[in-house]
């Protein structure tokens, strides 16, 4: 059984547009399926018809909302979704077949079609490092292969590994680079995230973070990646250089949002510290996910 | 954590992962030094994007003078719409 899990903030409008076409490339999944809407902050009056819907009181953001979808979930798979998200009718067929198919995968991820990505598809990812970070960029591809990490707006996964990876971590809310965090930790255990372009979806881009004042999204983009940095990067020399950025912003960026950002990642690290080192070295994952 | 010293922060926590020692140290110092100049080279390229945003708006504010009054109300949405637009784009 497939599992839809929607995170959803004053969506109504949203969802009103798109799950139609969710629940359609559901039916057509060759497996049966239940669509369960997370009301992030509980604002929506009632269930849209054939959904159910999870009440969250309290609204922590997107990370948060989806493990609570992923923990109420009935289904063995689960298809992570935004609200903006419209699926062509084969998708999740074609994402299920394949994850189905091999059992080191995390996760199928579609082509993400998005008047956000710069290539037009936002769905297949790979990563180098520059000046002392981890750059993602985009790497779509006509052809199936690894991506770094299942991007948040749509991606199927197997509920169990999903839950013995721990979902989403807390510490990214409200929003970015919980997904990269997630990826990141199943490749550490040897599970891919694998770009699947024959699958399609669209995405109307970031129609609920997008609202967010811009000093809000930089404050929580240099959050999130800092976090990313300090909680994940094991190698000696790459955790070095990380700090070495860091320096550089603080002394040269001068933007308040970019250095509370920083500010925020260096306090709730020192509550949660850095990751066991147990799996696959940080300079294997970046050689299966980079691109020459 | 100290507050409102982020340089401080960053160095403190680097020098208690032992970030600056050894051929640690060197892949510090080659970091601070690129991503530098990346941030330099950035905000020269916004602050350009400034300059030319502001030019035509004071390029707009001279037209004004030279303006028919009935022109002057649709002139002003635009104004108002490029300011608009510059202060979204100052984090």
């Amino acid at each position: 059984m497939i599992s839809a899990v929607v995170p959803t903030r004053g969506g109504a409008e949203r969802l009103r547009r798109y799950l139609p076409s969710v629940q359609a490339s559901l039916a057509a999944s060759g497996d049966t399926w239940e669509v369960v809407v997370v009301d992030d902050g509980a604002t929506l009056a009632s269930a849209f018809p054939g959904t159910r819907l999870l009440p969250v009181p309290e609204a922590r953001g997107y990370g948060p909302a989806v493990n609570a979808g992923a923990a109420a979930a009935a289904g063995d798979l689960l298809l992570v979704l935004n609200d903006d998200v419209r699926l062509e009718e084969p998708a999740v067929r074609r994402m299920r077949e394949t994850l189905l198919s091999r059992a080191d995968l995390f996760a199928v991820a579609p082509a993400i079609r998005s008047p956000l990505a710069g290539c037009g598809d936002e769905g297949g990812k790979s990563a180098r490092v520059k000046a002392g970070l981890i750059q993602i960029e985009e790497a779509p591809s006509p052809e199936p292969q690894a991506t770094f990490y299942p991007v948040g707006c749509c991606y199927l996964c197997r509920r169990v590994t999903f839950l013995e990876l721990g979902g989403y971590d807390d510490l990214y809310a409200p929003f970015f680079w919980e997904d990269v965090d997630l990826g990141y930790r199943a490749w550490r255990r040897g599970l891919a995230s694998w770009y699947l372009p024959a699958a399609v979806c669209h995405h109307e881009g970031s129609a609920t973070i997008g609202q967010r004042p811009m000093a809000e999204r930089l404050r929580a983009w240099h959050r999130g990646g800092a976090l990313f940095h300090l909680r994940n990067l094991q190698d000696r020399r790459l955790r070095a250089a990380s700090f070495g950025a860091w320096a550089a912003y603080a002394l040269f960026d001068g933007r308040p949002a970019v250095t509370e950002g920083l500010a925020e990642a260096l306090r709730r690290f020192a509550g949660a510290g850095r990751r066991a080192a147990e799996g696959l070295s940080d300079a294997e994952i970046l050689t299966r996910t980079g691109r020459p | 954590m100290g507050e409102g010293d982020l340089l401080a922060d960053v160095l403190r926590l680097a020098q208690r992962e032992g970030a600056l020692e050894g051929e640690a140290l060197e892949a510090f110092l080659t970091a601070l030094r690129e991503r530098a100049e990346l941030i330099v080279a950035q905000r020269l390229e916004e602050n350009a994007w400034r300059r030319e945003s502001m030019a035509g708006l004071e390029a707009e504010l001279r037209a004004v003078a030279a303006l028919p009054v009935t022109h002057v109300r649709q002139v002003r949405r635009r104004l108002l719409a490029l300011a608009d637009t510059l202060r979204r784009e100052v984090p």
